[in-house]
């Protein structure tokens, strides 16, 4: 009987280890995730590539070439040999800016939606945790927070963002990255706050109180480790929402400011000087990386999903 | 005058999927070269329908109404002294003034008094029906500088209108903000002695010296008949006073939805012998505040929901290219339109360094050589919208002369001449200056092709972008350390013809329009010299050369960097019939386009 008793106790005590390289193996078997991975890498590779194609073409990201690419009344050309997407309004390469737009779009997107999911996953785990009066202020914060509206909590921040001589306090797209974060934590925490409170109930993690482990060891030892593949799915859930939000902002033109590129600013200035009519690549060209981008992510986030959540009817 | 123009944004998350499918439509809206035009006679009746660009109008009040926009609806629901009858030809031509309330009018010999003569039988309508009296223009014009609210350009005011400046002193000594029985106690106890009304139908002016164009200032909006009964009761143009608007023009206020809609109805029984400069076809005017982009008021008139737009400056290049390429009817031009300036900030009271550097002559000289005004005239939309500007005044301005005293090849600058300038002014290695523009399409446009291009003659701009409510107070408070200020149109002519004042004897005068708030561009500059020319023009029978020996000073000193003159384009729906031009909203004149069908 005495050799059976630790053996019995280490089952109770030890939390369910995730396998993660078989883990790997079946998310990449996933097609969706293999589609997904595809089509950001191909964006990620393009963003990287964007000053390489600049001085291929000889055309940079604000450069204007009003002679080359405008008509005497301002008509921007279409795609040609030198212009492979055509021109803008202002006779800057459309193809290079969508590729410099690619850029911003991803230097904004994943660290707000890393910075979002580092607060929302502490706030969440010590909400989800301690529970009691520490659970029902921080879901009350999580809640107020939520309650905001975007879009205008965003330009009263652009406003206060500026100093008086009309520049900013701190940079632009900086300023985004922490709107956009300060948007979506709240998620995570919410998520995570869900997953912590129904470990906490569990058999190892009493067992691990029982036998004296602090709060902070448990929650890093046995709580983190089982929530965190959740969590890097919804990163990845979130993730294009992040980039849809960066559009967003820089469409309303409270972004990143002309005359850096980004997908929003270009949508916006291609619907406002309504030249997508003569040049629709204007137009296409950054809505389909952004198109591409969401539906990449989205597509990984799908396929993570299929394999990680055992509920689901296919699996 | 300033423009307010605005643009209210849609959502990036419908566009992004929506994108596709607007490029699929983009060719959608063509216009019919058979149909439309001003060739068929116009008749009566029927409902022109306006696309506003911006959620709503900037002012409705004769008062303080001074945007081209804002007067090309007042021109429907105001009456002056004088007015001009518009033209179908272009802006210039709609030049001669003529009786509006006042039937006839005499001039003293020695040009400072005019005694008006009004009408018989002409009546108020809407929030006041009776009679329109001399009192009320004088009503009108002492209410001008109710410290409530004030009349938009005083300036004029101060120079023709004898006693004036001393009524408006004691006004704003006596009665404070908000108090409006004290206003009405003011306005009640004192007279302006150059403005009475000895009897109900007549009005006299006197102005402290004679004026050449005292006949086109009182043609502007401002000198309107305003019944005291009902003004007095509400703060100038507030949203109560709207709805409570007393029409002393052909429409009436019916029902007006900021954001929404505003709907003025012909005056019932309208008297159109009385009334020969606004022939008042249509029966209803309905604007339309709901079109929230340049695209979506241009879409509104090709699809025949909309025939006219409103506030918006140039449609966009793309459908100019439509209707000229198709040779439409329905396109229509002509000089006048105004002219676009870099407004430099000439106020004392501000030190940066970017400021401090545009006192020299020679980095201003540097700043206009680096310009390339060829690129800016394509980014505009081309000939048929703009043309390089190397002067402060216009070309359908009194006074004008072609000069150019720092020509370039083409009109394209000169960076080595630039740099040169910007090391003799001791600025070898460059130079900063802290831009602020208006986020319309077209200003940026503007702003970010400045950027591009002088930045080859070594001057950097950092871009700073102001939303079109705020742009006008951020550009007049000195606390605001701006530099340049970029607009895409900085101003239209207050008049066609002998407005040269409004520049060069009221903008950059500094006897007319003293440095501080309140002044258009926040204009602080001091030229004695000007003075003294704009002086000498206004009391002269032969202004046009004194006029141009000012253009040429102040040209060559250049208190803003010319950029271009701009031309008027609107495009209307086929339903438009006798398209005709009006002078002083430099807009199409809605009391005397017909709508057909």
């Amino acid at each position: 009987m005495s050799d059976v008793a630790p053996a019995r106790a280490t089952l109770f005590l030890e939390a369910p280890e995730p396998e993660v390289a078989g883990l790997a193996r079946s998310v990449l078997r996933d097609r969706s995730v293999r589609i997904g991975v595809t089509v950001v890498g191909v964006v990620v590779l393009l963003a990287v590539a964007a000053p390489l194609v600049a001085a291929l073409v000889g055309h940079g990201p604000t450069e204007q070439f009003q002679s080359e690419a405008l008509d005497s009344s301002g008509v921007p050309i279409g795609p040609s040999s030198s212009f492979w997407l055509g021109a803008d309004g202002n006779g800057r390469d459309v193809l290079v800016r969508v590729l410099y737009g690619a850029r911003v779009s991803l230097l904004v997107g994943i660290p707000a939606t890393t910075i979002a999911m580092v607060i929302g996953t502490l706030v969440g785990l010590l909400a989800g945790f301690f529970g009691g009066w520490v659970d029902q202020v921080l879901s009350q914060v999580t809640d107020v927070v939520l309650s905001f509206p975007f879009v205008v909590t965003a330009l009263s921040l652009v406003a206060l963002n500026r100093t008086e001589d009309g520049s900013s306090r701190v940079s632009p797209v900086l300023l985004v990255i922490g709107i956009v974060a300060a948007f979506s934590w709240t998620y995570f925490a919410r998520l995570t706050r869900g997953l912590t409170a129904e470990l906490r109930s569990r058999p190892f993690v009493e067992a691990s109180e029982t036998i004296g482990s602090g709060s902070w060891r448990i929650i890093r030892r046995d709580v983190l480790p089982n929530i965190a593949p959740a969590v890097i799915v919804y990163w990845a859930v979130q993730l294009p929402t992040n980039i849809v939000a960066e559009a967003t902002l820089s469409f309303l033109g409270i972004g990143v400011q002309a005359p850096t590129p980004s997908w929003g600013n270009m949508i916006a200035d291609a619907q406002r000087t309504s030249l997508y009519q003569v040049q629709p690549w204007f137009l296409i060209g950054p809505a389909v990386g952004l198109v591409a981008t969401v539906v990449g992510f989205n597509a990984i986030s799908n396929g993570v999903r299929n394999v990680l959540d055992p509920h689901h009817g296919t699996r | 005058m300033p423009l307010s123009l605005g643009r209210r944004s849609r959502l990036a998350l419908i566009a992004a999927l929506a994108a596709i499918t607007l490029a699929a439509t983009a060719c959608s809206g063509s216009a019919d070269p058979n149909a439309g035009g001003g060739g068929d006679k116009p008749g009566y009746g029927g409902t022109l329908k306006i696309a506003s660009l911006n959620s709503d109008l900037d002012a409705l009040d004769t008062l303080t109404g001074y945007s081209i926009d804002s007067w090309q609806i007042l021109r429907a629901i105001s009456r002056q002294l004088v007015t001009f009858p518009g033209s179908p030809k272009d802006l210039g031509s709609d030049n001669k003034i003529q009786g509006d309330l006042a039937k006839s009018w005499d001039v003293s010999p020695d040009g400072k008094t005019y005694t008006f003569h009004l009408r018989d039988n002409v009546h108020f309508s809407g929030s006041a029906t009776r009679e329109i009296v001399a009192g009320d223009f004088v009503y009108g014009v002492k209410r001008f500088c109710d410290p409530n609210k004030q009349v938009a350009a005083i300036n004029y005011f101060n120079l023709i209108v004898s006693g004036f400046e001393s009524y408006c002193d004691e006004f704003s000594k006596q009665v404070k903000v908000g108090d409006l029985a004290a206003s009405k106690a003011f306005i009640d106890s004192h007279d302006i002695a150059g403005i009475q009304a000895p009897d109900d139908k007549t009005v006299v002016l006197t102005s402290p010296s004679k004026n050449y164009d005292t006949l086109s200032i009182l043609a502007m909006n401002f000198v309107s008949p305003i019944p005291e009964e009902v003004a007095s009761k509400y703060v100038g143009d507030s949203l109560e006073y709207r709805k409570h608007y007393p029409s002393s023009g052909p429409y009436e206020i019916s029902d007006y939805q900021p954001g929404n809609r505003l709907i003025l109805t012909k005056v019932k029984d309208y008297d159109h012998a009385g009334d020969p400069a606004r022939k008042a076809y249509v029966d209803e005017i309905d604007v339309d505040f709901t079109a929230n982009s340049e695209d979506a008021v241009v879409q509104k008139i090709q699809s025949g929901e909309a025939d006219l737009s409103l506030y918006l400056t140039t449609p966009p290049i793309a459908t100019i290219q439509q209707y000229t390429r198709s040779k439409s009817p329905d396109i229509h031009s002509s000089d006048g339109a105004g002219a676009s300036f870099a407004f430099l900030n000439t106020n004392p009271k501000v030190k940066t360094p970017g400021s401090d550097a545009l006192r020299k002559l020679k980095v201003r000289q540097a700043l206009t050589y680096a310009v390339n005004r060829a690129h800016l005239q394509q980014i505009f939309g081309g000939e048929l919208v703009a043309k390089p500007l190397s002067q402060i005044i216009i070309s359908n301005q009194l006074g004008y002369e072609d000069i150019d005293p720092y020509p370039t090849d083409g009109d394209q600058g000169d960076p080595a001449k630039a740099k040169q300038l910007l090391a003799d002014a001791g600025y070898p290695a460059g130079i900063a200056f802290n831009v602020v523009y208006r986020s319309n399409a077209l200003a940026e446009s503007e702003a970010t092709t400045l950027k591009e291009d002088v930045a080859k003659s070594g001057i950097t701009l950092n871009l700073h972008k102001l939303s079109p409510d705020e742009a006008y107070s951020y550009v007049q408070s000195v606390s605001n350390p701006w530099d340049i200020a970029i607009n895409g149109q900085a101003f239209a002519p207050d008049w066609q013809g002998d407005s040269t004042r409004m520049l060069l004897g009221g903008w950059l005068d500094s006897d007319g329009a003293p440095c501080g708030p309140g002044n258009p561009g926040a204009v602080c500059y001091d030229n004695k010299q000007l003075n003294k020319l704009a002086s000498q023009a206004f009391a002269s029978d032969d202004p046009a050369p004194v006029w141009a020996q000012a253009d040429e000073l102040v040209s060559t000193d250049l208190p803003w960097i010319p950029l271009l003159e701009l031309r008027k384009v609107v495009i209307t729906s086929d339903r438009v019939r006798n398209y005709t031009w009006s002078n002083v909203p430099v807009n199409p004149d809605v009391t005397n386009v017909a709508v057909q069908g």
